[in-house]
Order: C-alpha cells, then sequence, then structure tokens
C-alpha cells in the first residue's frame, strides 16, 4: 500500500475503437486509423515485438492520466498522418500529447464586479503601469471599495490575468493591458 | 477488474513464428493462426520490402546494442497494414472459411473490411487468394531494396524512403484504383471458363477444394496469379508509383544481405530467404524451419546443480533411468528461472534432467551437470542421452563424445533448428532414405504432433530424430515428403515405427513435454 493511489480507469479494445469512430474524418482512412492504434498500443505498453494473432480485444486498468495521454497521442498521431506528417517519432507525438492534457484551457468567467475594475482602471489610466491591489482597491468606486477588501480586489486581479487582461509583474504587482492588447490565449500547467 | 491481455494465438517475429499450444480452441483455430503466421513469413519471404526488413531484423539480433530493432519497428510501421491484410485474407482463404469476420477476433474485422474492398466481397476464394497474393505482392515490390543497396548504413534512414515506396502507402494507392473492377471482369471470365469443374464449385464446407491448387487447375491458378499482379502494378504505374518484378528483387537483396554480413563478421543468421536455400523453393520458409511452441505444462523454475550432489536420474523401480539432456546455456537461460549454481560458459552443456515435485505438481526441473560420460558408467538406471539440433551445431566436439558413449537405442536429436532444411541435406547423399512417422500428442490439454524417424545408408542407422511440431506442421511435412524431388525419392513413411522405437519415445516424449517451455524448429533462437 502506498501513500499514492493513482485513479485507475479501464480502457479496452472496444473503446478505443469508439473513440475513433467518434472522431474519424468521414470515409475511414486507412493510415490515419493504423497511426492511430499503432500509436495507442504504445503509449499504453501493449505493443510487441512483430505481428501477432490473437483471439478476443484487450481490457487494461491505468492511470486516467496516462489514458488521456494515450487518447491524445492516439488521436495526434492520426492527424499529423492525415497532415502528411508520416515521419514524426512516436516520443514527439507523446509528449505533444502529454503537453495538451497537463494543459488547464478551461475559459475564464469574468463576473460583473471584475469588469466594473476593468472600467475602473482604465478610466484612471492606469494601464501598462505597475501597480498593486491595494492601490487598484483605493481607486475603486466607493460602493466597490466598501464591498471589496484588499484579498478580494487581489484575487479580481488574478482573475484578469488568467483572462489575459492583465499580467503579474512580480508577487503583488499587475499590469493592466491596454484595450486591445489582451492575451489570446493563457496556459497554464495544473496537477496531472 | 484484473487487466486481460491477450496471450494465446501466435506471433510473427521476421525469422518465424511462435504459437501456444492451446488447451481447448480447437483445431480449426489452430489452424488458423499457424496458417495466418505463415503467410507474413510467406509476404515477407519473397518481396523486397521483405526481404529488407527481415535483413534488418538479423542486423537487430546480432546487434542489439545498435539501432536496428528502432530501424527494423520504423520498416514494419510502413508495412504493417499490407503484412494484416495479407495473412487474414490469406488465412480465410485457405481454411475454408468466408472472407467474414471472424468470432472472437475483433482486432481483425477491419483488415477483412479492407480485403473484401481490395478483392470483392462475394469473390469465389480460387479467384480472390490470387488477387490478394498479387495486390499485397505489388505493394511490397517497391524499389526499396536498391535505395538501401546504394546507400552506406549510416546514411539508410528509413525517413528517407519515399511514401510511394512504403507498402501501406501503395496499399491506399491500390484501395483507392479501378484494381477491384479489374478482379471482378476476371471474376466473371474464369467462372465461364471453369465453372463447370468440380474444384471449382467445391463442396460442403471445402469452397476451394485441394484439388483447386493441383495439377492443371494449379497451373491456371499461377496464371491468374501472374496477370493479377501485372493488373495489380499497372494500377500503381497509373497512381504514379513503380513495381519491381515478382522476382525482379533478388540481385538487390544479395547486395543488401552481403552488406548485411560486412556488420557481423561473425556470421549474420538469418533462415528461410530464396538465396540462403536455393534449389529448396517449397521448403524455404516452410512450418518446419520457422515454428516455435510455447508449452504450459513446464515449471518456470528450474535448479543447476553439480554432478553428484543428488542422483539426477528419473522414475522408479523398472521405470528409474536417467535422461541426459545436451543443450546450449542461453536456452536454458532463456527458458527457466534459473537457481543453484552457475551453467558453465560453454557452447553446450550436458546435464541430467528430471522434475522436481510438490506433492502432486510439478516444482521444478533438475539440471544436475555431467562433464563426461565416464561419470555415469557405474549407473546402474540405463541413461537416455537426447541432444538439442542447436546444440550439435555449437558444440559438435562434446556432442560427439556423448554419441560415442551412448548407444543409438537410447539417443535420440530433438530439432529445434530448421528441420527440413536438415532433412534435405541428409537425404542428398546417395543412398540416404529417411524412415518415419507421425502421431499425434497430447500432453495436459495441448494437442501436438511428433515426427520421428531414423536416416539409414548401407545398413547404419542414425540416432532417433525428433521433430516437435503442431497439426499444420505435419501438414506442411506431409507435402513436403510428396512434392519437394530430394526428400519424395529419400523419405518413406513406416508405421511400426512408433511401435518399435516406443519404450525410447516414452521416455524422452515425456521429459520433453513436461519439461521443456519452449520446442520446434525455430526454438532455437532466445
Amino acid at each position: 500500500m502506498t501513500d499514492f493511489e493513482p485513479d485507475l480507469v479501464q480502457l479496452s479494445f472496444g473503446s478505443v475503437e469508439a473513440l475513433w469512430e467518434a472522431w474519424a474524418p468521414e470515409g475511414d482512412d486507412v493510415l490515419a486509423h493504423a497511426a492511430y492504434e499503432r500509436t495507442m498500443r504504445w503509449a499504453i505498453g501493449l505493443e510487441e515485438e512483430g505481428l501477432y494473432f490473437r483471439p478476443g480485444g484487450w481490457t487494461i486498468n491505468l492511470p486516467s492520466t496516462l489514458v488521456r495521454i494515450a487518447c491524445a497521442s492516439a488521436i495526434l498521431a492520426a492527424g499529423f498522418q492525415i497532415a502528411g506528417l508520416d515521419d514524426l517519432g512516436r516520443e514527439i507525438i507523446i509528449t505533444a500529447a502529454g503537453l495538451t492534457s497537463a494543459m488547464d484551457l478551461r475559459p475564464v468567467q469574468l463576473t460583473r464586479d471584475d469588469r466594473l475594475l476593468v472600467e475602473s482602471m482604465r478610466k484612471w489610466a492606469l494601464e501598462d503601469l505597475r501597480i498593486t491591489a491595494k492601490e487598484v482597491r483605493e481607486i475603486l468606486p466607493r460602493r466597490l471599495r466598501k464591498q471589496a477588501t484588499r484579498e478580494q480586489v487581489a484575487d479580481a486581479l488574478d482573475r484578469l490575468v488568467a483572462a489575459g487582461i492583465a499580467d503579474r509583474a512580480g508577487s503583488d504587482e499587475y499590469i493592466l493591458r491596454a484595450a486591445g492588447s489582451e492575451a489570446w490565449i493563457r496556459i497554464s500547467l495544473g496537477r496531472v | 477488474m484484473d487487466d486481460v491481455r491477450p496471450i494465446a494465438g501466435g506471433q510473427y517475429q521476421w525469422f518465424g513464428w511462435t504459437v501456444h499450444a492451446n488447451r481447448g480452441l480447437g483445431i480449426s483455430i489452430d489452424r488458423l493462426t499457424e496458417t495466418h503466421e505463415y503467410f507474413h513469413r510467406q509476404l515477407d519471404d519473397t518481396t523486397a520490402f521483405g526481404g529488407l526488413i527481415t535483413t534488418i531484423a538479423a542486423l537487430a539480433q546480432a546487434r542489439p546494442n545498435e539501432n536496428w530493432s528502432e530501424i527494423r519497428d520504423r520498416l514494419q510501421d510502413m508495412s504493417d497494414v499490407v503484412q494484416e491484410v495479407f495473412a487474414v485474407g490469406m488465412s480465410l482463404l485457405t481454411t475454408q472459411r468466408p472472407l467474414a469476420p471472424i468470432d472472437g477476433y475483433p482486432m481483425y474485422d477491419r483488415y477483412v473490411a479492407l480485403v473484401r474492398h481490395l478483392v470483392g466481397p462475394q469473390t469465389h476464394p480460387w479467384v480472390a487468394v490470387a488477387a490478394l497474393r498479387a495486390a499485397a505482392t505489388a505493394c511490397m515490390q517497391s524499389s526499396v531494396l536498391a535505395y538501401a543497396a546504394e546507400e552506406t548504413w549510416e546514411n539508410f534512414l528509413p525517413t528517407h524512403i519515399a511514401l510511394d515506396q512504403r507498402p501501406n502507402h501503395r496499399l491506399v494507392l491500390l484501395l483507392n484504383s479501378d484494381f477491384v473492377r479489374v478482379v471482378q471482369a476476371v471474376l466473371v471470365e474464369m467462372e465461364c471458363v471453369h465453372g463447370h469443374e468440380d474444384w471449382w464449385r467445391g463442396f460442403e464446407g471445402v469452397p476451394l477444394p485441394p484439388s483447386s491448387m493441383e495439377g492443371s487447375a494449379g497451373d491456371f491458378a499461377q496464371d491468374l496469379y501472374l496477370s493479377l499482379f501485372d493488373a495489380a502494378s499497372a494500377s500503381l504505374r497509373q497512381a504514379g508509383t513503380n513495381v519491381v518484378g515478382i522476382d525482379g528483387h533478388f540481385h538487390e537483396l544479395i547486395v543488401v544481405l552481403e552488406k548485411a554480413a560486412e556488420k557481423v563478421p561473425e556470421g549474420l543468421v538469418r533462415i528461410g530467404a530464396v538465396v540462403e536455400t536455393p534449389g529448396a523453393e517449397l521448403l524455404q520458409n516452410g512450418a518446419l524451419d520457422s515454428q516455435t511452441i510455447r508449452l504450459s505444462a513446464a515449471p518456470k523454475r528450474a535448479t543447476v546443480l553439480p554432478y553428484g550432489s543428488v542422483s539426477g536420474l528419473s522414475g522408479v523401480g523398472s521405470n528409474r533411468h536417467g535422461f541426459l539432456s545436451i543443450v546450449r546455456p542461453e536456452k536454458l537461460r532463456a527458458s527457466y528461472e534459473l537457481e543453484g549454481i552457475s551453467i558453465p560458459d560453454a557452447p553446450a552443456v550436458a546435464c541430467l534432467r528430471s522434475t522436481i515435485f510438490s506433492g502432486e505438481s510439478r516444482d521444478s526441473v533438475l539440471f544436475v551437470l555431467v562433464d563426461n560420460p565416464n561419470r555415469l558408467e557405474a549407473c546402474e538406471a540405463p541413461i537416455f542421452v537426447s541432444i538439442a539440433s542447436s546444440a550439435a551445431a555449437a558444440d559438435p566436439e562434446l556432442v560427439s563424445m556423448w554419441r560415442q558413449s551412448c548407444d543409438s537405442s537410447h539417443l535420440s536429436l530433438v530439432m529445434d533448428t530448421p528441420a527440413s532444411v536438415a532433412l534435405r541435406r541428409w537425404c542428398s547423399s546417395v543412398g540416404t532414405r529417411f524412415r518415419t512417422a507421425t502421431e499425434s500428442v497430447t500432453v495436459e490439454g495441448m494437442n501436438l504432433r511428433i515426427i520421428v524417424g531414423r536416416i539409414e545408408n548401407g545398413g547404419k542407422e542414425s540416432e532417433l530424430v525428433l521433430i516437435p511440431t503442431t497439426e499444420f506442421g505435419a501438414r506442411w511435412f506431409e507435402t513436403a515428403i510428396r512434392e519437394d524431388t530430394v526428400l519424395a525419392s529419400a523419405v518413406y513413411t513406416d508405421d511400426e515405427l512408433f511401435q518399435e522405437e516406443s519404450g525410447h519415445l516414452d521416455v524422452v516424449l515425456s521429459h520433453l513435454f513436461s519439461e521443456e517451455r519452449v520446442v520446434g524448429s525455430g526454438s532455437w533462437r532466445p
């Protein structure tokens, strides 16, 4: 018994085929399907030397992270095959899939008060200046200032950073981006 | 739920194949499995791309610390769909099954679908066999060997092989071509010409009778294959690529083999290619040269002890005997989890072999090393000496010493190296005959065949030769001794042989099937 029990999920030949059916381009692509299956087997450790003929499918219990990476790798391999990239190494595909699986790409939900905060900062022409949460709280309209503690303002600024509207500049300082120059995408690496 | 990974069935690894002696799947599935693996080997052994991959596989085996295995696997990725389409389709057609998904084998459904797309879903099996063979061969007959022959090994990179020279890509070109329409037109024509023949109509459960591949029907089948190969080649050329003729790759294959041999001065081991067994077309790549059978009765553990520490004898009462096995140390290391003393670093070793029981169950295999036949002179129990053919090749002096010490009635040679190649060599001597018989053997639910025989010449008789095999291998042997000119004149069947040798065979077979973990003509490989 270890302190760390991985979150196991069951992956089977049937579920892998169902994923292919859901993802596959219309008309099936022989080479892409082969790349998908080959990469899947390699990623989950079912690849063996040579070719074989065996009854049944397979069912295997794996950590959920590995299953996510394997599925992403297999789909990436099929996609690269369709794109004509025949000779990409499996290691490269799996590394790319591993990074993709580790990225948190959930959209940031800004509240109405967060947007009021942005408006207030722009009204005070604070774009491109280093500013602390405490200083930002000071420029808020009285109503908002009364409702928000310094920590809540810091949390709101963190959401603006996550949304690509502001950047962090040190441990307690932020820089508001000018309108129109917000980050297109912000990637954060989460625990996998 | 525990992991469920497939372990039964067969596996092809470039030089031959391995089958698991199964318990209850049935002879029909055994036959389908082994036929499938055989067709992988046939395609590799008769084509340009297959010649390259098996050469690289031989280099990977000889030089495990270099990057040959990566190159081999990359080449396999370029040809695996063609290999599976060919092996699935040909094994179905030649074992009298329809071109339809195989019950219980869902991983192969998509290959069945590709075969049906390639040759047509309702095509007569006689035409479908020729069409599938022609298509797969055309896909594998790319100019890849010419590239490998011209390039230095240091600069040889699979990524430099053009896409249209890779078999899987060529298969896609063929699937998108008019090849299937050509096959359908040929089907109509062939039905007009041969539709009245018994072999075309087949009979209940046998849509492709053996007679459809024999005599004039066999000649027609070969002509049809050649004509459909031309059609497949034309389709591929129309799609913008080239096709090497059916035998057009041999020159480059010889060049590539010579280049590969330069990398391995001690000798590159590669069994079965046409260039290595000239004149033996029927036998090359056959079941009796390539087969490994995994047995499940023997314990996984084995103990090695020095002579004198324990008796090493087997059996009790009148059945008391010594079974002395001469084997290569690497085979022991590959077969068992070894305990006890180290095995000497020698090409081959002699050891008394027996089974250690724990109650009713087999606990482990015991090997008692014996360095000299003199050690056993005082032994009151009879000694049976059994030589693995790979050990005879590895250490002829040791084997000769034991041969001289033992009466031929207690001496056996168990073939774990290419058997039909050896048999053909022995039978090539003037006046030599091979007296043989084949029996079915069931060991703990495993159904196997054992071919036995003695080589006779001028009143002299060899040790008892044993070839452990499967039903597929036994049928292969029957065909070989009928159709190969050398074997046909030298081999004769004697049904009395098993009865005559029953005492000897009881001892050897019980040790063989209950103490060996792998047997067969390809089992010398680690």
